[in-house]
């Protein structure tokens, strides 16, 4: 099971990123668990939650999902669009490792979803995967 | 309000109406980076560099890029021994002042690479003396 902080929510909210939420709730919440591949470790360095080397903690999920959404106008409703060409959506997800204590049931913490292009050598994956990530985990076939 | 999948944002967005939209800066604790959006839509990052990363808007007519981040902002601040300030706001243009001064050629590359085709500069014959 996944968790987001209420007050990562909360933030995008009071900042109006109405398309982030409607992505959210219209492609990560359905689609995690369809994930075409998991890779851990960003090449690069990260400072979170008190850990010095984040960076190898953090969880990235893509695939290539059927619809995109956007929400401009907040007076309207969110938009169901076709998918972006070229592109696969990708999570990042940090482990959930300190705060076990409190929320055993969450394996990890949704930190950011977006939109990214596609590795044309690997499917469902991110373009240039093995020089952004430290490795790849899993790849349903 | 409906047009949401989950009950959970059907249930949050009945007790909360949603708010306009305001460009924003604001530094992403979960990655350690300062996010620059202009506008709300969906788009697609795109990594330029280890530092830079830039939002490119989907679905729009006329607007291409609609943000950008900093990225692996503590490292930087240490690697730049920027001053610590932990109760007053920093300066953006201070921050990319600092990276920029860092490591130039880099920056001056990832300009060249990136916009030449689009900012079209015809720069030639320039008498400085007369430009200043």
């Amino acid at each position: 099971m996944f968790g987001i902080f209420q007050d990562d929510l909360r933030k995008r909210y009071d900042r109006g990123q109405n398309s982030a939420l409607a992505q959210l709730d219209g492609i990560v919440v359905p689609g995690l668990i369809l994930a075409r591949h998991i890779f851990r470790g960003l090449k690069r360095p990260l400072y979170d939650d008190g850990s010095m080397e984040a960076d190898t903690q953090k969880l990235v999920h893509s695939w290539r999902p059927n619809y995109d959404f956007d929400w401009l106008d907040p007076f309207g409703r969110p938009r169901k669009l076709a998918p972006v060409k070229n592109c696969v959506f990708v999570v990042l997800i940090t482990k959930n490792e300190r705060h076990l204590d409190k929320y055993p049931e969450v394996f990890g913490w949704i930190d950011r979803w977006n939109w990214v292009y596609e590795d044309l050598n690997l499917p469902e994956a991110p373009l240039n995967w093995s020089s952004r990530y430290e490795e790849k985990i899993f790849t349903r076939v | 309000m409906n047009g949401f999948v989950t009950k959970m944002m059907t249930q949050f967005f009945s007790e909360n109406p949603p708010k306009g939209f305001k460009p924003c800066a604001y530094y992403d604790k979960h990655l350690d980076c300062i996010r620059v959006q202009v506008k709300d839509c969906s788009f697609t990052e795109i990594r330029l560099n280890k530092i830079f990363t830039i939002y490119q808007a989907n679905h729009m007519k006329n607007i291409d890029y609609v943000g950008f981040s900093i990225k692996g902002i503590r490292h930087l601040f240490e690697k730049l021994n920027f001053p610590k300030a932990k109760d007053q706001p920093y300066i953006l243009a201070d921050i990319i002042d600092a990276i920029v001064k860092d490591d130039p050629e880099a920056f001056s590359d990832l300009i060249q690479r990136e916009f030449a085709d689009k900012l079209n500069l015809e720069i030639e014959d320039i008498q400085y003396a007369e430009a200043a």
